[in-house]
């Protein structure tokens, strides 16, 4: 019994400081332009109980939705919150449970300032003895880009590669945040939040929602969510055996692909690139870059949009944003908008899309497989 | 008066926070900080307390100048990784500049300062790493 994506709104993700979060869930509503009445709504959202004080908000955005009545939960698991919420939407319409499930991920990180929001971030890696001492999002994943260079004789402007494509990608998505093209140097001189990376190796804080109808009626479907998995590790890094490996993310890839006949033929990867590392940390964590080779293949222009492996055709995390909770929305949403044709990127010859996410340096992974209807 | 941080919580983690008490599994024999009931490795709840080795090597380490609220005072907040043979511990590095730093120097660990609470005056202390003080 096949699962599908039936429609998809988005918001211009930005700082949008006139608007609630219950207004950008609304304006990813209209967005969508989709009546079908869901029998279960799934919300995704990391900060609300601080970012606008509001605990079980999956009633509040049940009403707010016009869909009083019908039951609502929220699925909080870090930076992969969006990414299991469709994965459980998944396996509950696999399953026969229900025929529409309406998926809203919704984030307001501007309601702070943002060293409020850099502590409440914070709280993805472990809080006892991580946060704790002052440690960052950033500062985390510096110890491995920095450990990455020194151990593969990696420069930064070789990894700057990264940002710079992301930037350019994002060009054409009128959802996207940032949309100004960078070049290597730019990055590499921008202003250091925990050196190495700097501003520019950086995700944008931003503000936004996006709503997913996934159902179990083919009839007009966009695209098909052909498998998800998820896994998690450690949550200290000190715990990890190795800070630049992410094993729950490979755990999850080799389920997809066993799932798949031990065969993918990705056409998009669609990938969370938090900073400027991380995406090379999870190609050479799945296998598709030999460890240390990722930062050369990249260069080499192989996950460009007309490359071998084209990733983040939308721009990723880097210059489209990380709303958290909501951004394993966005790129589902991107993804069956480019699969469908519905999408102002338009990607022809694409079948198969895998998504991944991670949280923090992998505590917590999943994917999705989508493909063309 | 506004209490932001738990004392229960500070309080439960003090010896480990002041004397890098980690776990041992009896089981599997891994040593890992911080300590859980469980053995992060194996599963086995065979876990007993160990007390961590108080010098070690700077494996990396990170200078951040935009750290989370409440560390302000403390800017640019130097963030290591540190080895000390039987486990890994991420903490503050102290008593140094940044460019007297150097990846794999010998590091100690000491009790510091981590955070003040608010209005409540509540310090929190906890273990740093500074540049091994050699002694004569």
């Amino acid at each position: 019994m096949g699962v599908y994506v039936k429609s998809y709104g988005l918001t211009k993700l930005g700082r949008s400081y006139f608007k609630s979060l219950y207004d950008l869930v609304n304006d990813a509503l209209s967005d969508m332009d989709d009546t079908t009445k869901p029998d279960l709504i799934i919300v995704s959202s990391l900060f609300t109980s601080t970012s606008i004080g509001q605990l079980d908000l999956a009633s509040k955005i049940a009403e707010i939705t016009g869909y009083k009545g019908v039951p609502a939960i929220r699925v909080e698991t870090g930076e992969t919150s969006g990414h299991n919420a469709v994965l459980m939407a998944f396996r509950l319409l696999a399953s026969g449970q229900y025929d529409n499930i309406l998926l809203v991920g919704a984030e307001k990180t501007t309601e702070f300032l943002a060293a409020r929001m850099y502590k409440e971030i914070s709280k993805v890696f472990d809080s006892e003895y991580e946060a704790y001492m002052g440690v960052g999002h950033a500062s985390l994943h510096a110890l491995a880009m920095k450990e990455y260079m020194r151990r593969y004789g990696k420069t930064h402007r070789e990894l700057a590669y990264w940002p710079a494509l992301m930037h350019q990608n994002a060009l054409n998505n009128p959802y996207a945040a940032l949309r100004f093209p960078v070049d290597q140097d730019s990055v590499v001189k921008a202003n250091t939040v925990s050196d190495p990376i700097t501003l520019l190796d950086s995700y944008p804080l931003v503000d936004g929602a996006s709503t997913v109808i996934l159902t179990r009626n083919p009839n007009s479907a966009l695209a098909e969510i052909k498998y998800a998995a998820a896994a998690t590790d450690v949550m200290p890094i000190t715990h990890k055996e190795d800070i630049l490996d992410l094993p729950a993310l490979r755990t999850v890839y080799n389920r997809i692909k066993e799932e798949s006949g031990g065969d993918l033929s990705i056409d998009i990867f669609e990938v969370t690139d938090q900073f400027t590392i991380t995406p090379y940390l999870i190609f050479e964590s799945i296998g598709i870059a030999d460890k240390g080779s990722s930062v050369d293949m990249v260069n080499n222009g192989l996950f460009d949009r007309s490359g071998q492996y084209p990733t983040n055709v939308t721009g990723g995390l880097k210059a489209r944003g990380h709303p958290f909770g909501a951004t394993g929305l966005y790129q589902l949403s991107e993804i069956a908008g480019i699969l469908s044709g519905t999408f102002p990127i338009s990607m022809e010859d694409a079948k198969e899309a895998l998504i991944l996410g991670i949280n923090g340096l992998g505590s917590n992974a999943s994917g999705i497989l989508v493909g063309r209807r | 008066m506004s209490m932001e941080y738990s004392v229960p919580l500070y309080w439960r983690n003090r010896i480990n926070y002041y004397r890098l008490i980690g776990g041992k599994c009896k089981k599997c024999g891994r040593i890992f900080f911080p300590p859980y009931n469980r053995c992060p490795y194996c599963g086995s709840d065979e876990i007993e307390p160990v007390e961590l080795p108080r010098t070690g090597k700077l494996l990396t380490y990170t200078v951040s100048y935009n750290p989370p609220e409440g560390y302000k005072l403390q800017t640019p907040l130097i963030i290591g990784l540190v080895d000390l043979g039987v486990a890994k511990v991420v903490a503050q590095i102290t008593d140094a500049q940044p460019d007297e730093l150097k990846e794999g120097m010998d590091v100690e660990a000491v009790v510091r300062r981590i955070r003040e609470d608010r209005t409540a005056g509540l310090i929190h202390y906890a273990y740093k790493f500074r540049p091994l003080v050699k002694q004569e």
